[in-house]
């Protein structure tokens, strides 16, 4: 269902999605690794237990916004290792564009300078 | 691994379990957090995906389910009626068997009977047995009062009761205002009133305390109000009084011994036994019947039972076999449900198939099944819960005054959740049944797949649930009719008196002050039932002593020159008694106005009496005596001077032998009966007329009509019937359905067959003949189940049953034959359709 709404209609995503997906950006990781720099990059205003974390993984794994890759017996630990989809990028891409949006506005009407 | 960690995991649901376990337990582990915080946060997080699963179930089962409008239809009509049932059913069992009677000790609550003949105590006697028992913490009497209440109203009859001391404490009753009585009340002009009539007569102001109400032309002062929720016990239920006053030691009845006119209540200390109850009792009443043997005998033996039982005694195999009734009824529509789901499961085994081998699990498969089937069961469940309610609704109109605690059934609490449990179970059973099916025939249905097939499994499942169906409506179907042939046997019986345009009225408490005689009285009366005659549209009037169906006076009678003493019924009459009730004399003469108090000892006897004691009609100038309290009696030894037929007392007993004598030489209370010309006629307002110009200080008596008192009698045997009818007509509808859904798939099926067998050559009527035989196929399975069931469980039904036997043949049959023909019914719309079947289309149909 979701594959058919057009990336624009999907925002604004709630924060935690975003920082997931923002995490993936560079490349592949496995989960711990995730959370752990959704962790600093909010400097800790994103906190995750396991549990919901992987709640929102596998919610979107479902929605295929990103896969599981087939490295988990590469990795000594045997990890699985998830990246973004071409759709889970352009999903991405349009809710920074649209924080930029957000924060031209705000500069603009000088309630935030920087 | 931390085990409150392992638990949250395996609370995950199982595709997430499967795909994340190793590193969500990894991870949490690692983590900086506590573990019993990270397993928190799973647990969490599981609860939370298995909502998700639930709602993404529900919002798809509703889709699916507006599509198949006609299958949610008929699921939630079979679910709603049968859940009907049970909440009107289950109502009745929780506030009449179940629920403990409104008082805080009630588990321990006894009646204390004095004997089995006579249960009632006398004042006298129930002081010495609280004094000389020694297994009841609390013990007290009660008697009902009725009084003519006058001054702050139109002289009214009203009831209330009689009490001593203990009676409000042996009942955990407290006072709303004032207080209750004590030792020093006896004998006083006290009075509690109740909340009703503190409400109706003095508007519920605090001042009613210490102001007088007027009872039989005696003022009484107010000393208490009772609660609004306060009930007497009797032991015919509970009942609501107006008003309670206290014995008067030193009053008309209770100095005397022989009265035994008051019922016995007892809260047993705890721990002890109803046994050691009965035997301490058995105990005291022996010594008092020994010491006082004019005034107690005849002593049979005490009895002490619990208040619940002896209140719900008489109608507790009913309610329990109405509950189970309805438990089948559920279970029936259950078989109904899982087979229509099969039907529809078949045409949707594509669709599962594909879901299956797409990677849905069959848990999750099985848990949208039996979200759909909780969607149709909550919609049923609405459906029923109000569809009960408006039939307990109905039936308050019908006769059920004479079951008791009805006044206690409601819809409440309780009964909703367990109707909750019931619909829970039955979504559970009716989603789970069919997806087990297709668990198993998964492989069978991929090859089939392709064409549309029916699966030997769920094949054999359907026809399973139509036989249980069949069996189990036979047997609803043979208890509803051995009781509505049973009630109609009851009706129908000869009563012995004419019951068209019968009118009886009870007239009560003649003032004192002003007949200070019986024979006062007595010729008021007459003057009363003179003046009725005389009055245009009545026919007749007569007085007598107890009335046929509103029951008997029960006395003792001996015959002279033989030993041994038989209870027998007694009544008093006038003259006119007989013609009025046009009861045929068949022997000797009816009284005349010369056996009054001087002339001789006389007594009239019904056909049973004369066989009973001397074998023969001829009983003319033979005498008895019976033990009837007649001080106008010159002799207690009567000679019998007339023969009449027997009359009926109440619908379930036979006719017993009953002797009657004048009233002139009794001195009892009076009832009168009326004949009135036409049934649509204003007859208690004419009597109530007569009654106040040629007596105006009687209070207005109630007026009863034949036809409503035997509707009275019968209300329970009738709401059995009625009960079981209903039950039974739902379960045959269900058992119908079941036999057309699977008669109508089936044909559905076999279009190609009928297609191949109509194009070469094969005639409607063998086409139509073999899918009714199918269908009778399987209803002679069912029919023969259903038999052996009937058999077996008709034996319980025995204590609702008038003179019919169990194994009624005609009920028997006639049973079959409904079946049957219902079998045929169902079957024959989709058979006419087989007929219709074009060879063409059949062929292009795969």
């Amino acid at each position: 269902v979701s594959r058919s709404v057009p990336v624009q209609d999907l925002a604004p995503l709630g924060p935690t999605v975003f920082q997931i997906l923002v995490a993936l950006a560079d490349g592949e990781r496995h989960g711990y690794d995730i959370n752990k720099e959704v962790s600093e990059a909010t400097h800790g205003y994103v906190r995750l237990g396991a549990g919901s974390f992987y709640r929102h993984l596998s919610q979107l794994c479902k929605d295929g916004w990103i896969v599981q890759t087939q490295r988990a017996d590469d990795d000594a630990m045997g990890r699985r290792y998830y990246r973004l989809t071409p759709r889970g990028r352009r999903i991405a891409q349009a809710e920074a564009a649209r924080l930029e949006g957000v924060l031209r506005t705000a500069r603009a009407r000088r309630i935030y300078a920087t | 691994m931390n085990g409150w960690l392992r638990f949250a995991l395996a609370f995950c649901p199982r595709e997430f379990r499967d795909k994340f376990g190793s590193d969500v337990s990894y991870d949490a582990t690692r983590a900086g957090r506590t573990v019993f915080a990270e397993a928190s946060d799973v647990f969490a997080a599981g609860v939370a995906m298995h909502f998700e699963f639930f709602w993404r179930d529900l919002t798809f089962a509703i889709r699916t389910l507006a599509k198949s409008r006609m299958y949610a239809v008929v699921v939630i009509t079979a679910i709603g009626l049968a859940i009907a049932c049970n909440t009107a059913v289950g109502s009745v069992l929780e506030g009449i068997i179940l629920r403990p009677l409104p008082y805080p000790n009630a588990a321990r609550l006894v009646n204390i009977a004095f004997d089995i003949s006579t249960p009632e105590f006398s004042y006298l006697d129930s002081r010495d047995f609280r004094e000389q028992q020694r297994t009841l913490e609390d013990f007290t009497v009660r008697g009902g009062y009725r009084a003519t209440l006058s001054r702050i109203s139109n002289p009214t009859t009203i009831d209330g009761s009689q009490v001593d001391e203990w009676y409000f404490t042996a009942l955990g009753a407290h006072a709303q205002l004032g207080r209750l009585f004590n030792a020093a009340d006896l004998g006083k002009r006290r009075a509690v009133i109740s909340s009703a009539f503190w409400r109706k007569y003095f508007d519920s102001s605090p001042t009613a305390i210490g102001r007088t109400i007027v009872l039989d032309d005696e003022a009484y002062t107010i000393v208490g109000v009772m609660p609004p929720d306060f009930r007497d016990v009797t032991p015919q239920g509970l009942s609501v009084g107006d008003y309670w006053i206290p014995f008067d030691p030193r009053g008309h009845y209770e100095p005397q011994r022989g009265i035994h006119d008051y019922y016995a209540w007892g809260l047993l200390r705890p721990g002890v036994s109803l046994e050691a109850a009965r035997a301490d009792a058995g105990r005291v009443i022996s010594g008092l019947v020994h010491r006082y043997p004019s005034d107690d005998e005849p002593w049979t033996a005490s009895r002490v039972s619990s208040a619940l039982d002896l209140i719900v005694g008489p109608v507790r195999s009913m309610i329990w076999l109405t509950y189970a009734a309805a438990l089948v009824l559920l279970m029936i529509a259950c078989a109904n449900v899982i087979n229509l789901t099969l039907v529809r499961a078949a045409a949707r085994e594509r669709e599962l198939v594909m879901r299956t081998a797409l990677g849905a699990s069959r848990s999750r498969l099985a848990a949208q099944l039996t979200t759909e089937m909780g969607v149709l069961a909550v919609i049923g469940g609405i459906v029923g819960v109000v569809l009960g309610w408006a039939a307990l609704r109905l039936f308050n109109a019908l006769g059920t005054q004479l079951i008791p605690r009805w006044q206690d059934v409601h819809v409440d609490g309780a009964v909703i959740g367990y109707v909750c449990a019931l619909l829970a179970v039955t979504s559970i059973a009716t989603g789970i049944a069919p997806a087990l099916v297709h668990r198993r025939e998964l492989t069978a249905g991929l090859k089939a797949a392709g064409r549309s097939g029916d699966l030997s499994g769920a094949k054999r499942m359907r026809i399973g649930m139509v036989v249980v169906e069949i069996a189990l409506a036979l047997g609803l179907v043979t208890a509803a009719g051995l009781t509505v042939r049973s009630f109609v046997t009851l009706t129908h019986g000869n009563l012995g008196f004419d019951s068209r345009n019968l009118y009886a009225l009870q007239l009560q408490s003649f003032p004192t002050a002003q007949y200070t005689t019986y024979d006062a009285a007595h010729a008021v009366v007459q003057r009363i039932a003179s003046a009725l005659r005389a009055t245009p549209g009545i026919l007749d009037a007569a007085s007598t002593v107890s009335l046929p169906f509103k029951g008997g006076f029960n006395t003792t009678v001996t015959i002279p020159g033989r030993r041994g003493v038989e209870e027998i019924d007694g009544n008093a009459v006038d003259t006119a008694y007989f013609r009025v009730m046009r009861i045929p004399l068949l022997r000797g003469r009816n009284f005349t106005p010369l056996d009054g108090p001087r002339g001789q000892s006389v007594a009239i006897v019904t056909a049973s009496f004369a066989r009973h004691f001397f074998g023969t009609l001829d009983v003319v100038g033979r005498r008895i005596a019976p033990d009837f309290t007649a001080p106008n009696t010159p002799s207690k030894t009567r000679t019998i001077v007339g023969v009449v037929g027997d009359t009926r007392n109440h619908f379930s007993l036979a006719m017993k032998p009953l002797y009657y004598l004048p009233d002139t030489q009794t001195e009892v209370d009076f009832r009168m009966v009326v004949r009135s010309g036409g049934s649509h006629f204003a007859v208690a307002d004419t009597i109530n007329r007569v009654l106040a110009s040629v007596a105006p200080s009687l209070a207005a008596p109630r007026v009863y009509s034949y036809d409503a008192l035997l509707q009275q009698d019968a209300g329970r045997w009738q709401a059995a019937a009625l009960l079981f009818g209903v039950l039974a007509g739902v379960a045959l509808l269900l058992a119908l359905a079941g036999i057309y859904s699977v008669t109508a798939y089936s044909v559905s099926q076999r279009t190609q067959e009928f297609g191949i067998r109509k194009a070469i050559g094969a005639k409607d009527g063998a086409i139509l003949g073999g899918v009714i035989a199918d269908a009778l196929k399987q209803a002679a399975v069912g029919i023969a189940f259903g038999l052996a069931l009937a058999a077996g469980c008709t034996q319980l039904l025995q204590p609702l049953l008038f003179e019919t036997s169990t194994f009624d043949p005609l009920t028997y049959v006639a049973v079959i034959a409904l079946i049957a023909a219902c079998a045929i019914c169902a079957a024959l719309v989709p058979a006419i359709r087989a007929t219709r079947v074009q060879p063409a289309n059949a062929l292009r149909y795969e």
